[in-house]
C-alpha cells in the first residue's frame, strides 16, 4: 500500500501539493488525475523519492520512501519525458535495470518485446514517442515490482495499444502483486482503465474513490415522459445532477441506485426509457459539484 | 539486497557511450609518457650529453617532466570524467531517470567516483608501465626509478582526485550549465586572477612593494584555485619540498571531496534549472565576483586618468564595476535582464565591501608601508644585492665530499644578515623613511608600471627585504633607503648576522681549484696575476680568505684598494638538471670578485711583488682632464679644463677613486661633470675615473659653478 500523509512541496512561491493525503491500495489500477499544473508529476516524483516531501511522509508498504532503497525497489517508475542513456538498445535498458531490480523478468519481456512488435536490438533513439512508452511500460511491468508508476505514460498510445497495455495490467494484476498508478490529466484516458481515481486539484486531494462505487450511484437516463408536468414531478423526486431536453427527449443525470431511478421513472408512464453509460468526466463532474468545485474551473 | 551497482556486469553497462573517455585518457597519456619519453631519451643521447647526465636527466623527467605532462592529462581526465557522470544533474529528465532507481545517493556518487577513477587508473597504469619498460630497454632501471614511478603515480592520483572532487563539487552546487561552466572557469581562474588584482592595488595604492608575491597574495595566486594548486604541488615535488603542500593538496581534496559528496546527497532535485542549487552558495559566489569585480573595473577606470583626478575616476570605476558585475550576476543567475536590481540589500552589502577593501588600500589602514614583523617573530632578515656592485658573491656551501652546493635563497634575496636589535631597529627606521624617500621620487607621478625605481639624485638604492619569520612564513618589502642606511645595514650584517660567512662562502672551497686570478688596481689597471705559477696564486687566495676570516665589520665596508677576480675550474657541482651543459660532468667554473683593503696585510704583501700600485700615493699622476656639465639638464658641456698643479694633483690623489673600486653605498659626484679623464705617468688612462659627491675638491667646485654661470666658456 502506498500511503501519501499530508505531504507538501513548494517550488519557491508555487505549492505544487499542499496537504496531500492519499491511499492507494494494492491490486488496483490507480489513476491520478488533475488539470495541468494540479501537481500529478510532484506528487508522483515524491513518491518515486526523486524529490523529498518539504513537509507530510510517503510509505511504501510502511517503509518510507525518500533514500530507502528496500522502499524504491518496490516500484518502477514511468516519468513523463523518459530518458534512455545515449546508444541503448532495448537489451541494454534490461541489462541495465536487472542490476536494480533482481526479479527482472527477462523471459517476459522477450515474449512482451515480440508481442508488440518492438526491436530489441535496434537504438532506442530511433524509436518513436509510442513505441518508447510501449517499451517502458514492458520494462516496467518485467521488473517485477509491486508498483508501477507511470506519468502521462498512455498520453501517445493508440486505442489498440491502450487496449494491449490494459490487458496487460489486468493480467498481471491476476498473476501477481501489481499496481499500476498513473498519472494522467485526461479522463478519457483512464475511464476504461482504472479501478480507483484521486482527484488533484491545486495540489491538493479533492476525492480519492473507488470507480465503480461511483458509478453505482449516479445514472444518466433518457426518456420520453407524456407531458411536461411529469417531468417536472419527475425532476423533483430525483437528486437531479443536469437535465438536457433533445426536443421531446428527456435526458437526466441524477443521484441513487439504478433501480431506484429507473423505478421512479416507470411510474411515470415513459413512452421510452433507457439507461445510458456515464462517462467518467461526467461522474466527476457530479462528485467534484457535491465538493463544492466547478469543473469548469478543473478541466 | 542491495543493488549490484558495484558488479562488473553494471560497471560495463553503465561504461556504454562512455568508452571514449578511458580511450582519449589512453592516448593522452601515451602522449604523456611513452612518446615524451622516446622523444627525450632520443634528444639526449643525441646532444651527447654523458651517461651520468642522461641518468641524471632521466631522473629528472620522472621527478619533473612527466608529473606536469601527467598532470595536465590527469587535468583533462578529471573534467571529463567528473562532467559525464555528474552533468545529468542539469536534465530534470535525467535525474528522474537515475534518481528513481532504487539506489541511495551516497551509493552512487561513490560508483560514480570509482567509475571514473579506473577510466583515469587503467590508462596510467598501462602507459607507465610502458614507460618504466622502454626505460628498462635503454638501461635506466632500478628501485629507485620505480619507487619514483609509485610515487608519481601516487601523486597524480591525488591530484587527479583534487580536480576531479573540484568539478564535482561545482556540477552538484549549480543548477544549470551556463552557471556551471562559468563557476569552474571562476573556481580555477578566481584566486589567481585576484591576486593579480590586490598585487595592482599595491603597486598604485601603496609607497613600499612586497615584491615577490606572500601571505594572501601567495595563498590566493598557489592554493586557492585547485588547477593552481596541482601546479603548485608538482613544481614543489620537482624541488623536493614538497611536505607542506602534500599536506595542503590532502586537506583541500579531503574538504572537496566531502562537499562535493554532501552536495550531491542533498541536492534537491526540484531546483535544477536555477543558477544554484544552495541559495547560499549563489549568494557566496555573486559577493566574491562583485567584490572584485568592483576593485578590478576601479582600477580600470584608475589608470585611465595620468593625474589627480584619477581617484575621482577611480572611485566612480568602483560604483560601477560593483553595480555592473552586481547586476549581470543577477541576470545570470535568473536569465532575466529585469533582475538587474534585484537583492538590493546584497548590493548594499557588497558595495560595502568593495568601499572597504578601496578604504584598506587609499588610506593604508593596514599600516602596510610602514608594517615590519614584530623583532619576536623574525628569524631572520635577508637582503638583496644591488645590481650596481663590482664584487660578485657566491653562497655555497662546500659538501663533506667535496662537492658543491648553490645555496640559493631563490629569491634574488639572498644576503642574510641575521637579527639583532640594531638591524630590527635600522630596518624600523628604514620602513619609515622609505615610504617618504619614494614620494620625494615621485612627487606628483606614479611609477607603478616601472619595474626598478629609480632616485635619479643617487641619495636613495632600491633594496628587496625578506623577513623570515619563526612560523615559516616570510615577508617581503622594497625600500627606497639612504646610502649611509645600506652601508649601516650591510656593517650590521657582517657583524651581527651570517652575512660575512655567506657572502665569502666560496673562499671556502679548496685553493687546487684555483685557476686564475685577476687583480684591478687601484689605476683601474685589470692584470692577471701569476700567470704561470699556481702555488702563488693559491698562496693569494689564501691570504685573502686570511684576510676576510680577521678583518671586521668596518674594515670591509672600508674603502678599497684593489679588487680580486678568482677563477675556480673543476669544481665538482652538485648541477642541477636545468643548468646541465650537454657533454659536462658536473666541473664547473666560478669567477667570484671580491675588494682588498688597505688593512689585508697578507693580501696587500703579495700585490705589492707585482709591482702595480697599492695606494694613489704610489701613482705618478700627470694631470686630470675634466669637462663640466653648462646647465643643469646636461646638455651643454664646458671645454676641458686640466688640473696639472702640485697643489691640484695632491688633493686629487686623495679623492679619484677608480670607477670599480667605489662599493655601491657610496654616491659618486655625477652632476658637475661629463668626463673626468685621468693621466698617469703621461699615459691617459683607459679605466673610469670617479670622485664621491662628499670629496670633491673645493677647486673643483668653484669650476662647476663657474661653468654653470658660462664663465669658463666667456674665459675661452
Amino acid at each position: 500500500m502506498i500511503e501519501v500523509r499530508e505531504c507538501s512541496k513548494a517550488f519557491g512561491q508555487t505549492k505544487a501539493v499542499n496537504q496531500a493525503t492519499l491511499d492507494i491500495g494494492d491490486r488496483e489500477v490507480f489513476g491520478l488525475v488533475g488539470s495541468n499544473g494540479a501537481g500529478k508529476s510532484t506528487l508522483l516524483r515524491m513518491m518515486a523519492g526523486i524529490i523529498r516531501p518539504d513537509q507530510g511522509e510517503i510509505l511504501i508498504d510502511d517503509l518510507p520512501v525518500y533514500e530507502n532503497e528496500e522502499a524504491k525497489k518496490l516500484f518502477f517508475y514511468i516519468s513523463d519525458d523518459s530518458y534512455f542513456p545515449p546508444n541503448y538498445t532495448a537489451v541494454d535498458m534490461v541489462r541495465f535495470y536487472r542490476n536494480f531490480y533482481p526479479e527482472f523478468r527477462i523471459k517476459l519481456f522477450h515474449e512482451l518485446m515480440d508481442q508488440f512488435h518492438l526491436e530489441k536490438k535496434q537504438r532506442i533513439s530511433s524509436f518513436s514517442k509510442g513505441m518508447k512508452k510501449q517499451l517502458l511500460v514492458i520494462i516496467g511491468v518485467c521488473a517485477g515490482t509491486k508498483y508501477l508508476l507511470c506519468d502521462e505514460t498512455f498520453d501517445g498510445l493508440d486505442p489498440v495499444m491502450r487496449q494491449a497495455v490494459k490487458s496487460l495490467f489486468a493480467s498481471e494484476i491476476m498473476n501477481r502483486e501489481f499496481t499500476p498508478v498513473i498519472a494522467s490529466h485526461n479522463l478519457r484516458e483512464l475511464e476504461d482503465i482504472c479501478d480507483h481515481v484521486g482527484l488533484l486539484h491545486k495540489g491538493g486531494i479533492l476525492l480519492s474513490k473507488d470507480l465503480e462505487d461511483m458509478k453505482f450511484h449516479i445514472h444518466k437516463i433518457q426518456c420520453v415522459l407524456g407531458g411536461r408536468q411529469q417531468e417536472k414531478e419527475l425532476e423533483k423526486e430525483l437528486q437531479v445532477l443536469k437535465v438536457q431536453h433533445q426536443g421531446s427527449l428527456l435526458m437526466i443525470t441524477a443521484r441513487g441506485t439504478r433501480s431506484e431511478i429507473v423505478e421512479k421513472v416507470q411510474a411515470k408512464n415513459p413512452l421510452f426509457m433507457e439507461v445510458l453509460p456515464l462517462t467518467l468526466e461526467e461522474i466527476f463532474i457530479s462528485e467534484t459539484e457535491v465538493a463544492g468545485y466547478e469543473i469548469k474551473n478543473l478541466f | 539486497m542491495k543493488s549490484k551497482i558495484y558488479s562488473s556486469r553494471y560497471m560495463k553497462i553503465s561504461s556504454k557511450g562512455m568508452i571514449w573517455i578511458p580511450a582519449f585518457v589512453t592516448i593522452g597519456f601515451l602522449l604523456a609518457f611513452p612518446v615524451t619519453e622516446l622523444i627525450m631519451l632520443g634528444n639526449w643521447f643525441g646532444m651527447e650529453y654523458t651517461a651520468e647526465q642522461i641518468s641524471l636527466l632521466y631522473e629528472n623527467l620522472w621527478r619533473n617532466g612527466f608529473m606536469v605532462s601527467g598532470l595536465a592529462v590527469a587535468a583533462l581526465a578529471a573534467l571529463f570524467n567528473g562532467i559525464s557522470q555528474f552533468w545529468y544533474l542539469y536534465s530534470p529528465r535525467k535525474i528522474d531517470f537515475y534518481h528513481s532507481l532504487p539506489v541511495k545517493r551516497s551509493r552512487m556518487f561513490w560508483y560514480k567516483s570509482l567509475q571514473s577513477l579506473l577510466y583515469f587508473l587503467l590508462p596510467y597504469l598501462v602507459m607507465e608501465f610502458f614507460s618504466v619498460c622502454i626505460g628498462a630497454m635503454r638501461g635506466f632501471f632500478s628501485l629507485h626509478l620505480m619507487r619514483m614511478a609509485f610515487v608519481m603515480l601516487v601523486f597524480h592520483l591525488l591530484l587527479y582526485l583534487l580536480l576531479y572532487f573540484s568539478v564535482v563539487l561545482v556540477i552538484c552546487i549549480t543548477g544549470h550549465l551556463l552557471m556551471g561552466a562559468l563557476l569552474l572557469v571562476a573556481a580555477a581562474a578566481y584566486g589567481p586572477v585576484f591576486s593579480v588584482l590586490l598585487d595592482l592595488y599595491e603597486r598604485a595604492f601603496y609607497y613600499t612593494r612586497s615584491e615577490s608575491s606572500y601571505c594572501l597574495v601567495k595563498v590566493l595566486k598557489e592554493l586557492i584555485s585547485p588547477v593552481a594548486l596541482a601546479y603548485t604541488f608538482v613544481k614543489k615535488y620537482a624541488e623536493g619540498n614538497y611536505g607542506g603542500m602534500l599536506i595542503a593538496v590532502l586537506l583541500v581534496t579531503a574538504v572537496l571531496g566531502g562537499l562535493g559528496y554532501c552536495a550531491f546527497v542533498h541536492r534537491k532535485s526540484e531546483r535544477t534549472g536555477m543558477a544554484f542549487v544552495f541559495p547560499w552558495a549563489g549568494t557566496a559566489v555573486k559577493f566574491l565576483v562583485v567584490v572584485s569585480g568592483g576593485l578590478g573595473i576601479g582600477f580600470v577606470f584608475y589608470m585611465l586618468s595620468n593625474d589627480s583626478s584619477r581617484t575621482i575616476w577611480w572611485i566612480f570605476g568602483l560604483i560601477l564595476g560593483t553595480i555592473l558585475s552586481g547586476g549581470i550576476m543577477e541576470i545570470i543567475y535568473y536569465r532575466d535582464f529585469r533582475k538587474f536590481f534585484s537583492h538590493k540589500l546584497q548590493f548594499a552589502v557588497n558595495g560595502v565591501c568593495v568601499a572597504l577593501v578601496a578604504c584598506v588600500f587609499f588610506f593604508d589602514l593596514t599600516g602596510y608601508d610602514e608594517y615590519i614583523p614584530s623583532y619576536d617573530k623574525i628569524e631572520n632578515i635577508a637582503i638583496g644585492s644591488a645590481d650596481n656592485s663590482w664584487e660578485i658573491a657566491y653562497n655555497v656551501k662546500v659538501n663533506e665530499d667535496g662537492t658543491v652546493t648553490m645555496l640559493d635563497s631563490g629569491d634574488s634575496v639572498g644576503n642574510d644578515l641575521g637579527v639583532d636589535q640594531n638591524i630590527y631597529e635600522i630596518m624600523k627606521k628604514l620602513a619609515k623613511e622609505s615610504k617618504a624617500a619614494y614620494k620625494e621620487i615621485l612627487q606628483d607621478s606614479h611609477s607603478m608600471w616601472s619595474s626598478n625605481l629609480w632616485d635619479p639624485s643617487g641619495n636613495t638604492l632600491g633594496i628587496k627585504v625578506r623577513y623570515n619569520l619563526k612560523s615559516g612564513s616570510v615577508v617581503y618589502r622594497k625600500y627606497m633607503v639612504g646610502l649611509d642606511d645600506i652601508k649601516n645595514l650591510w656593517k650590521e650584517g657582517m657583524t651581527e648576522g651570517t652575512l660575512k660567512s655567506e657572502y665569502y662562502s666560496i673562499l671556502e672551497l679548496d685553493d687546487k681549484y684555483v685557476d686564475e686570478v685577476k687583480c684591478d688596481f687601484i689605476t683601474g689597471q685589470s692584470i692577471s696575476l701569476f700567470q704561470d705559477n699556481k702555488a702563488k696564486k693559491q698562496l693569494l687566495v689564501d691570504a685573502l680568505r686570511q684576510d676576510i676570516k680577521e678583518a671586521d665589520s668596518e674594515v670591509l665596508t672600508g674603502e678599497p684598494c684593489a679588487g680580486l677576480s678568482i677563477g675556480y675550474s673543476g669544481v665538482p657541482f652538485v648541477e642541477s638538471v636545468n643548468a646541465m651543459g650537454t657533454g659536462q660532468t658536473g666541473n664547473y667554473y666560478f669567477s667570484p670578485c671580491f675588494y682588498v683593503f688597505p688593512q689585508f696585510k697578507r693580501t696587500v704583501e703579495i700585490l705589492k711583488e707585482t709591482g702595480y700600485p697599492i695606494s694613489m700615493d704610489d701613482v705618478d699622476l700627470s694631470s686630470v682632464e675634466v669637462q663640466y656639465y653648462m646647465d643643469e639638464y646636461h646638455n651643454e658641456v664646458s671645454s676641458p679644463i686640466v688640473y696639472d698643479q702640485p697643489e691640484q694633483l695632491k688633493e686629487l690623489k686623495k679623492v679619484l677613486r677608480c670607477y670599480q673600486l667605489v662599493p655601491f653605498w657610496e654616491k659618486r659626484e655625477e652632476e658637475s661633470w661629463d668626463s673626468l679623464k685621468v693621466v698617469i705617468g703621461g699615459v691617459e688612462s683607459e679605466a673610469s675615473w670617479a670622485i664621491l659627491e662628499k670629496d670633491v675638491p673645493e677647486f673643483m667646485k668653484e669650476d662647476s659653478q663657474r661653468a654653470l654661470s658660462f664663465e669658463v666658456l666667456e674665459e675661452e
